[in-house]
C-alpha cells in the first residue's frame, strides 16, 4: 500500500469514543475486527452480497465490508457486541436462541443487527416487512423459517416491555 | 413405550448463546501474534503442460515470507482421499482452471495480493474435455493415471430385466440432466496452522472431518500423524463442502507454517472458494422403467453418469450411494443399474448433502409421475402401491426388517397437505387465473444411514465420557459440529443415559487429541455413530457404579437400579441424587471416565454383482410441493413445501425441524435459482450476485412433519437425517410445475427459459 494515505478518524463504537489512523482503502469491517477485536461481524463475501458483516451506522444497517473506515468519521457504530450489556441478553438474541434461528451462527450477528434496526424503526412489522428488511442477509443453514419466527417473537416481547 | 426425559425434548443448543452474542470463535477470529496470511497462485488455463512457474519477483517483495511450488514440498505432493490421484500443487500438467501452482505467505493481505500478482507461469495450453459426452469418447485422457476417463463404475443387477421389460404393460424411457450445486456455506474455507514445540503442528479450522485433515497435513509435511493435532473451530456450515477440501486448505497453510516457523492463516475469498472448492456433480441419466397395468414397478434400467472433474476425490463413493438409491424406496424385482464417474477438465466435484442421490432421485421420481399419468393412477397411489414394507427387498437384495417409515411419511404428508381440498383449490384458482398457474407435486425417497458397506475402515466411531464428583459430565466425540446441532443432540443422548438434566452435560470441542480416528462427519452419521459410541461409554461407567453400589450395600441387586430425573433409584422408591452417588463413587475411587467404541455391523456389498446389505438401516421421506408459475415471465415460486421425514426416534424436534427447513431451502435453490455457468471449464458465476442462493424472499411456506419409527440399533432409537430434506425437492417441484403448466422438465435447475420453451413447443 502507498504510504501517506493515512487519515485520522473520530467515531463512536458501541458507545465508546474512538480515534484512529486508517488507510484510505481500509474497510470498516477490517477496522472493527482487527483494531478493536470486535469479531462478531463476519466476512462472508467481502462484496456486499451476504450481509454477514452488517453493523449499524447512525442507526441504519450497512454492509461494513463495503464501507470505508474513513466514511465512519463522526459516525455512531453499533455492532452485535454492543446491543446488550455484558451479562445480559437482548430480546432479539433471546428469541433467536428459543426459536432455533441459529445453526452455524455465521450469519447470525448480521441477521440480528438488521432485525435490531428494523425493530427500532418499526416495532410492529408484519411478515412481509420482516422479509423485506432481512432480504440482504443470506443464511444457508436455516431456510429462514425460524429466523422469521424469532423476529416476530422478539417484536412482541419488546412491545410488551415498552408498554 | 419407553418414557424419555431428555430425548425428544427441545433442549437449547449449547452454542446458541455464544453465536447470538457474536463471541463464538470461528477460524478467522483467531489471532496469534506473528500470523502470516497465505494465498494460492492458480492456473489461468483449464488444461495444459506447465513449462515454467516464475516466483522470483514475488519472493523479493518485502513482507513476503515464503513462496513454494511442488518441488518445495517436504512430504508427498498429494491430497489424500480415495485414490490419491490429485497433487496438492500441480507439477507437470494442469487439469482444471485455477488448479493450485504455487503458494505464498506474507505479512499482510495487501502484500499477499501483490505477491500473487507478481508470479508468472508459462503453460502450453491443450484442448480440454468439458462434458460427459466428450469424456466418454476417450479422444483425450484427462488424467494419465487412468487408462480411460472413467474413475469408477458400479453395477447393481437383480432379476431378469429383459423379461420384465418384455412383459410390461408400460415402459417409460427418458434422459435427465442436472447442473452443479455450490455449497455456499456462509463461512468460506478457513484454516490456521501453528507450529508448536517438539515438531508438532496445531491445525485450527472449519471442517467436517478432522481426521482427514490430520492425514493430509501429515502427508505433505512428511511427519507422523502424532505430530499433527487438529482442532475444530466453530464451523460456518459444511453440507459436504467441508468434507475433503479442508484437507487442501490445511495442507497449504501447514506447508507455509512449516517453511516459515510462523502461524499461517489461509482464508479463501468467496470467488476463489466458489471457483475451486468441491460441488455437487453435474449428471446425465438415462432411465427406463417398466410397469404392470395396475402400476406395479416391474423393472428399472438406468445409466447414471457423474461429471467428476479432473480428479477422483470422493466421486467413487458419491457414485456408489447414487447407484444404491437409484430405484427409490420401492420394491422392484428386476434392476440393471450402471453408474460411472467420468473425468473432465473441470474443478473436482465431491460431497454435497445427499451425496449422489438428489440427481438420480430427480430422474426416478419424475419417471414415477410420468408413469402414473400414463396409467391413469394417482401419483400418490402409485407410490403407496410400490413403497417398501417389512420384508421388502431393495435393489441390492437387502431384506428390510425394521423401522421402515416410507408409508407413514406418505400418509403424514398427504394429510398435512389435505390433498383433496388443496387440489380442488388449485383447480379453481387455475380456472380463474389466466396468467398464473398452480400445481402440486410429490416425491418419495429413502436414505441409507451412515457410510454403508463401501465405507470400509471408516465405519467406526469413538467417544469419551467423564463423570465428575459433582455429577456433571463431559464428553468428546470424533465427529464434527458444523452448525447442525450435533453437540446438543449428543448431550441429550448422554443425559438420557444417566437420567440427568442435559444442562449438566457438556461437550468438549472436537479434536484429534481426544478420541481415536472416528471417520468423517458425513452421511448423516454423527447422531447414529457417535451416539452409539457415547452410550457404550456411559454403560461402562454405569456398570462400575452398579458394582460400587453393590459392594457398598447401597443396593441388593443391579436390576433394581434406574437412572431417572436426576436420581438413582436403588430399589422401589428408594433413591439418591446422581450428584451424591457421583461424589461417593469418586471417594470410593470408582473409574468414572470411559471410552466407547462403536462399529456398525452387518453391511456387505459384492462389487461384481452389486448385491448385499448396503447400509445398516434407512431413513425415509415424502415431499409435497405446491408451486405457482407466472405464465408471462415463466418464473416459478414455491408457495408451500411439506416434508414428512422419518428418521427413527427424534432426539431434538426443534433442531430436526431446522435441518428440514434448511435442507428444503437448499433443495429449492438447486431446483430453481442456482445455475452455475461454466465456459471451457471456467466458472463464470463466482459470487452471490451471479450464483443465486435463496434469500428470505424466495422461500415460501415450509412445513416439516416429523414421523417416528424407532430403530432398535440406534441410540435411543434414532437413525440419521441431515441430508434427506434436500434430496427429493427437485422432483416434487418439477412434478408440481408439470401439474401447473403441462411442461415436463428433465433438466435441473428449472429455468424460466426451459419452462417457456416447453410451453411454446406444445
Ligand atoms: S461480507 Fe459484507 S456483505 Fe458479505
Ligand atoms: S445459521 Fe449458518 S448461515 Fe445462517
Amino acid at each position: 500500500m502507498k504510504k501517506g494515505f493515512v487519515h485520522e478518524i473520530n467515531f463512536t463504537v458501541n458507545g465508546i469514543k474512538r480515534a484512529l489512523s486508517v488507510h484510505s482503502n481500509e474497510t470498516l469491517l477490517k477496522v472493527l475486527r482487527e483494531h478493536y477485536g470486535l469479531t462478531g461481524a463476519k466476512e462472508g463475501c467481502g462484496g456486499g452480497e451476504c450481509g454477514a458483516c452488517t453493523v449499524l451506522l447512525n442507526g441504519s444497517p450497512v454492509n461494513s465490508c463495503l464501507v470505508l473506515a474513513v466514511e465512519a468519521d463522526n459516525a455512531h457504530i453499533l455492532t452485535i457486541e454492543g446491543i446488550a450489556a455484558k451479562d445480559s441478553i437482548h430480546p432479539i438474541q433471546q428469541a433467536f436462541i428459543e426459536y432455533g434461528a441459529v445453526q452455524c451462527g455465521f450469519c447470525t450477528p448480521g441477521m440480528i443487527m438488521t432485525a435490531y434496526a428494523l425493530l427500532q424503526k418499526n416495532p410492529d412489522p408484519d411478515e412481509a416487512q420482516i422479509k423485506r428488511a432481512l432480504s440482504g442477509n443470506l443464511c444457508r443453514c436455516t431456510g429462514y423459517v425460524q429466523i422469521i419466527e424469532a423476529v416476530k417473537a422478539a417484536a412482541k416481547r419488546m412491545k410488551g416491555k415498552r408498554g | 413405550m419407553k418414557h424419555y426425559s431428555s430425548v425428544g425434548k427441545n433442549v437449547k443448543r449449547y452454542d446458541a448463546e455464544e453465536k447470538v452474542k457474536g463471541t463464538s470463535v470461528f477460524t478467522d477470529d483467531l489471532n496469534f501474534p506473528g500470523t502470516l496470511y497465505a494465498g494460492v497462485y492458480r492456473s489461468p488455463e483449464s488444461c495444459g503442460r506447465i513449462k515454467k512457474i516464475n516466483t522470483v519477483k514475488a519472493a523479493k517483495i518485502p513482507g513476503v515470507r515464503a513462496v513454494m511450488t511442488a518441488k518445495d514440498i517436504p512430504g508427498r505432493n498429494i491430497v489424500p482421499v480415495v485414490f490419491d490421484d490429485q497433487p496438492l500443487l500441480a507439477e507437470k500438467y494442469v487439469r482444471y482452471h485455477r488448479e493450485p501452482l504455487a503458494i505464498v505467505a506474507a505479512d499482510d493481505r495487501n502484500t499477499l495480493k501483490k505477491a500473487l500478482k507478481a508470479i508468472e507461469c508459462d503453460i502450453e495450453e491443450t484442448e480440454g474435455v468439458f462434458t460427459i459426452r466428450e469424456s466418454l469418447k476417450k479422444k483425450r485422457i484427462v488424467n494419465g493415471l487412468y487408462k480411460d476417463n472413467i474413475f469408477q463404475q458400479y453395477v447393481v443387477e437383480k432379476g431378469d430385466v429383459k423379461k420384465a421389460f418384455a412383459g410390461a404393460f408400460l415402459t417409460v424411457k427418458n434422459s435427465y440432466s442436472t447442473n452443479y450445486q455450490e455449497h455456499a456455506y456462509l463461512e468460506p474455507q478457513s484454516m490456521l496452522v501453528k507450529p508448536e514445540l517438539n515438531g508438532i503442528f496445531s491445525v485450527f479450522g472449519s471442517m467436517q472431518c478432522p481426521f482427514y485433515v490430520q492425514d493430509a497435513v501429515s502427508a505433505v509435511l512428511g511427519i507422523g500423524l502424532a505430530n499433527v493435532s487438529v482442532h475444530l473451530m466453530s464451523t460456518g456450515g459444511g453440507f459436504g463442502g467441508k468434507e475433503d477440501v479442508p484437507s487442501i486448505v490445511a495442507a497449504v497453510a501447514a506447508l507455509l507454517s512449516h517453511r516459515t516457523g510462523r502461524p499461517v492463516k489461509y482464508i479463501l475469498d468467496r470467488d476463489e472458494d466458489i471457483s475451486v472448492m468441491s460441488k455437487r456433480h453435474p449428471s446425465y441419466i438415462e432411465y427406463e422403467s417398466a410397469f404392470s397395468k395396475n402400476g406395479k414397478l416391474l423393472g428399472v434400467r438406468t445409466d447414471y453418469y457423474l461429471d467428476a472433474g479432473a480428479y477422483s476425490t470422493l466421486s467413487p463413493i458419491v457414485l456408489w450411494r447414487g447407484v444404491i438409491h437409484a430405484v427409490g424406496p420401492y420394491e422392484c424385482p428386476a434392476v440393471s443399474i450402471k453408474g460411472y464417474a467420468v473425468a473432465t477438465n473441470k474443478v473436482p466435484c465431491g460431497a454435497y448433502r445427499g451425496f449422489g442421490t438428489p440427481q438420480i432421485i430427480f430422474a426416478s421420481e419424475t419417471q414415477m409421475d410420468i408413469a402414473a399419468e400414463k396409467l391413469g393412477i394417482d401419483p400418490v397411489r402409485i407410490r403407496e402401491l410400490n413403497a417398501f414394507k417389512k420384508g421388502s427387498e431393495t435393489a441390492t437384495g437387502q431384506v428390510l426388517k425394521e423401522s421402515i417409515g416410507i408409508r407413514k411419511t406418505i400418509d403424514a404428508a398427504v394429510s398435512r397437505c389435505d390433498i383433496g381440498k388443496t387440489r380442488s383449490e388449485i383447480a379453481s384458482f387455475n380456472k380463474k387465473q389466466r396468467y398464473k398457474k398452480r400445481g402440486l407435486g410429490i416425491s418419495c425417497l429413502f436414505y441409507g444411514v451412515g457410510l454403508g458397506a463401501r465405507g470400509g475402515p471408516l465405519q467406526k466411531g469413538g467417544a469419551f465420557v467423564s463423570v465428575f464428583k459433582d455429577g456433571t459430565v463431559q464428553f468428546s466425540v470424533g465427529t464434527a459440529e458444523m452448525g447442525q446441532g450435533m453437540y446438543t443432540v449428543l448431550g441429550q443422548i448422554v443425559s438420557e443415559s444417566f437420567g440427568i438434566n442435559p444442562s449438566a452435560v457438556l461437550p468438549q470441542r472436537v479434536s484429534t487429541e481426544k478420541v481415536g480416528d472416528s471417520g468423517p462427519t458425513v452421511a448423516s452419521r454423527a447422531t447414529f455413530i457417535s451416539g452409539n459410541a457415547l452410550l457404550i461409554a456411559c454403560d461402562k461407567i454405569k456398570s462400575s457404579l452398579l458394582s460400587f453400589m453393590l459392594s457398598e450395600k447401597m443396593i441388593r441387586k443391579a436390576s433394581d437400579v434406574k437412572f431417572e430425573k436426576g436420581y438413582v433409584y436403588t430399589g422401589g422408591k428408594k433413591k439418591i441424587p446422581f450428584t451424591e452417588l457421583s461424589s461417593k463413587a469418586w471417594a470410593g475411587r470408582v473409574k468414572m471416565a470411559e471410552y466407547g467404541w462403536y462399529l456398525p455391523q452387518g453391511t456387505s456389498f459384492d462389487i461384481r454383482t452389486g448385491r448385499g446389505d448396503a447400509y445398516v438401516v434407512y431413513s425415509y421421506a415424502t415431499n409435497i410441493a405446491i408451486v405457482e408459475v407466472d405464465m408471462l415471465t415463466y418464473r416459478t415460486k414455491v408457495l408451500k413445501l411439506i416434508s414428512a421425514e422419518e428418521f427413527g426416534k427424534v432426539v431434538n424436534p426443534l433442531l430436526a425441524e431446522g435441518q428440514i427447513q434448511g435442507g428444503n431451502a437448499q433443495g429449492i435453490g438447486w431446483s430453481l435459482y442456482e445455475n452455475m455457468v461454466v465456459k471451457n471449464g471456467k466458472i463464470l458465476t463466482d459470487d452471490f450476485s451471479t450464483y443465486l442462493i435463496p434469500s428470505i424472499l424466495d422461500i415460501g411456506q415450509i412445513e416439516p412433519v416429523i414421523v417416528e419409527e424407532p430403530y432398535k440399533g440406534g441410540p435411543w432409537g434414532a437413525k440419521g437425517m441431515g441430508e434427506m430434506p434436500l434430496m427429493g425437492i427437485a422432483p416434487s417441484i418439477g412434478n408440481a410445475i408439470y401439474d401447473a403448466t403441462g411442461t415436463r422438465l428433465k433438466k435441473v435447475p428449472f429455468t424460466p427459459e426451459d419452462i417457456c420453451n416447453g410451453h411454446k413447443s406444445k
